[in-house]
C-alpha cells in the first residue's frame, strides 16, 4: 500500500507547554484512520500542523511525498473543520454555493464558476445524499445536514485524503449515524480518511484503527481495547 | 418632475446612487466577517483627517482617505495579534481616531465647514467630489465583481479559502484599501456618523428575504438605493437633512420588513394549524 502521509519525530509547543512530543505515524493509502484523546492532548493541533498552519518545533510531516511546507496540491486534500459555533451556518449562502466555492483551483483567480463547476458542486452534493438541499441555505439545514454539506465541499475537488476534525460534534445520535455509514462508503470508494473524533464506541464499525494521543505522544490502538 | 430641475439635486441622486450601489457590497462582506462596527471605526477616524485637511488646507476628502486606509491598516494588523477578539481591533482604532479628531477640531479654522462631515452634505457635493465618487465607485464595483467568490469564500471562512488557494491577504488587503476609501468618500455626503449604517442597515434588511448570498448582495444594494431614494425625496419636501433622513428611511425599511415578515410567519402557522384539523 501507498503512504499517504507521514508524520515522523514529531514535536511541538505552545510557548514553554509541550503538546507533541516525538510523534511517529504513517497513514496508508485506503485507510479509514480515527484519531482519539481527551480534551487538549492535542488533536487539532495536530491536524493544524498536518495542514500546514502551525509550524513544528522539529520533526517531519509529508503528505502524498512532499513535505508539509512544499506541499501545493491542496486541492487534493479534503478538509472538513470543527464547527465551533453557528458562524459559519449563519452564512446567508446556499449549500450549492459553498460547495462550488471550493472548486477555486479549478475556477481560478479573479474568474466566475462556470457551469460545470456548478455542475461538480451539484454532483458532490448528491454524493453526500443532500441532491434535494442544494438550494437551502445553510441556516435552514439540520447540524447533520451542515456537516453532509461540508463533507461535499471538501469532496468536490475529488480528494485522496479526507481529513476531518470532530465532524460529529453537537449533531444527533441518527444523524451521526448517517454521517459514519456515508464516511464508510467513501473510504469503500478509495478515499482515504483520517478523522479526530470523540465517538469512540460509534466509530469502532467504521475506521479500520485507532491513533490515540495521550501523554504529548501517540500510540495506535486495536478497535475494542479502547 | 420639481426636484429634478435643480443641479444641485440632480448631482445628490447621483452621488446617493453611486454610493448605495458600492457601500452595501462592502458592507455584506463586513457584517459576516463579524466586523459590523468598522464602518463606524473608520468614519469617526476620518474626521481626523478632516480636521487635519482643513488645518493643513488641503481637500477634506483626501485627508479623510489618507486618515481612513491608516486606520483600516491599524484595524488588520492588531486584528492579526489578537484574532480572537477582532472586533477590539475596531474600538482601539476608533478611540484614537476619536481622540485625535478631538484634538485637531481644536485647530481648524473653519468648524462649519468640519462639522458638516459629521451629519453630511450631499447636496452641497462640489464637482471634484463628484468625480471622486464616480471614480471611486467604478473601481469599487469593479473590484467586487472581480473578487466577487474570493471575498464571499473569506467572508465564509478564511482558513478554508486558504486551504484552497486564495491569496488571502492580498484579497484582505484590497478590500480593506476599497473599505476606507468608500468610507472616506461617503462621510463627506451621508455624514461620518452614519456611514456604518448605510454599511449595516441595507444587510439586516436583505437577510430578511434573501435565499443565498448572491440575492444577499443583490437586496442590500436594492434596499440601499430604495432608502437613498426616498430619503432625498423625503428630505428635499419636508426640508430634512438629507443623510439622516436616507438613514432612518433605511431603519424603517428594516422594521417595517421585520413585520411583514412576523405577519407572514403567523399566517403560515395559522394555514398549517387549519390544515392540521381538517385532516383530523
Amino acid at each position: 500500500m501507498k503512504q499517504l502521509l507521514s508524520i515522523q519525530d514529531l514535536c511541538f509547543a505552545y510557548d514553554k507547554e509541550i503538546i507533541l512530543d516525538h510523534v511517529n505515524a504513517e497513514i496508508m493509502d485506503g485507510d479509514f484512520v480515527g484519531v482519539i484523546g481527551s480534551n487538549g492532548t492535542g488533536k487539532s493541533t495536530l491536524i493544524r500542523l498536518l495542514l500546514g498552519q502551525l509550524r513544528p518545533v522539529s520533526g517531519k510531516i509529508t503528505i502524498l511525498g512532499t513535505p508539509v511546507g512544499q506541499f501545493r496540491e491542496w486541492p487534493k486534500i479534503g478538509y472538513v473543520p470543527q464547527v465551533g459555533g453557528d458562524a459559519h451556518r449563519e452564512f446567508p449562502a446556499t449549500a450549492k454555493e459553498i460547495v462550488t466555492l471550493s472548486e477555486f483551483s479549478d475556477i481560478r483567480f479573479m474568474r466566475m464558476p462556470r457551469r460545470r463547476h456548478i455542475d461538480k458542486a451539484v454532483q458532490a452534493l448528491k454524493a453526500v445524499e443532500m441532491g434535494d438541499y442544494q438550494n437551502r441555505q445553510l441556516s435552514a439545514l439540520s447540524g447533520g445536514q451542515f456537516q453532509r454539506v461540508m463533507i461535499a465541499k471538501a469532496l468536490v475537488n475529488e480528494p485522496k485524503l479526507l481529513i476531518l476534525d470532530e465532524p460529529t460534534s453537537g449533531i444527533d445520535a441518527h444523524s451521526k449515524k448517517i454521517l459514519f455509514r456515508l464516511l464508510k462508503n467513501l473510504n469503500q470508494q478509495g478515499i482515504t480518511i483520517l478523522m479526530v473524533t470523540h465517538d469512540i464506541k460509534e466509530t469502532g464499525q467504521y475506521v479500520n484503527r485507532f491513533l490515540e494521543l495521550k501523554d504529548q505522544t501517540i500510540c495506535e490502538v486495536r478497535i475494542g481495547e479502547c | 418632475m420639481e426636484i429634478f430641475e435643480f443641479a444641485f439635486m440632480r448631482k445628490a441622486f447621483l452621488v446617493g446612487i453611486l454610493l448605495a450601489v458600492i457601500i452595501p457590497c462592502i458592507g455584506v462582506i463586513v457584517v459576516f466577517k463579524r466586523l459590523s462596527m468598522i464602518g463606524d471605526a473608520l468614519s469617526h477616524t476620518s474626521l481626523a483627517g478632516v480636521a487635519a485637511g482643513l488645518i493643513g488646507n488641503i481637500n477634506p476628502v483626501v485627508g479623510a482617505m489618507i486618515a481612513c486606509t491608516g486606520a483600516a491598516f491599524g484595524i488588520e494588523a492588531i486584528r492579526k495579534k489578537i484574532p480572537r477578539y477582532a472586533e477590539m481591533s475596531i474600538a482601539i482604532m476608533m478611540s484614537a481616531g476619536v481622540g485625535l479628531a478631538g484634538i485637531l477640531s481644536g485647530f481648524v479654522p473653519n468648524a462649519a465647514g468640519f462639522n458638516s462631515f459629521l451629519f453630511g452634505s450631499i447636496v452641497a457635493i462640489s464637482d471634484f467630489e463628484l468625480k471622486l465618487v464616480v471614480t471611486v465607485s467604478i473601481i469599487v464595483a469593479g473590484c467586487f465583481l472581480l473578487f466577487y467568490k474570493e471575498l464571499c469564500y473569506i467572508a465564509f471562512d478564511e482558513n478554508s479559502a486558504r486551504l484552497s488557494g486564495v491569496p488571502v491577504d492580498l484579497v484582505n488587503f484590497i478590500f480593506t484599501l476599497l473599505t476606507a476609501v468608500t468610507v472616506s468618500v461617503a462621510a463627506r455626503t451621508v455624514g461620518a456618523l452614519m456611514v456604518s449604517s448605510l454599511m449595516v442597515v441595507p444587510v439586516a434588511c436583505s437577510l430578511q428575504v434573501a435565499k443565498s448570498y448572491r440575492q444577499t448582495v443583490c437586496w442590500s444594494i436594492t434596499f440601499a438605493v430604495l432608502s437613498t431614494g426616498v430619503g432625498l425625496f423625503v428630505a428635499y419636501y419636508r426640508g430634512l437633512k438629507p443623510g439622516g433622513t436616507i438613514v432612518l428611511t433605511g431603519v424603517l425599511l428594516l422594521f417595517l420588513l421585520f413585520f411583514i415578515k412576523a405577519v407572514v410567519k403567523k399566517f403560515r402557522r395559522n394555514a398549517s394549524k387549519m390544515v392540521g384539523t381538517q385532516a383530523t
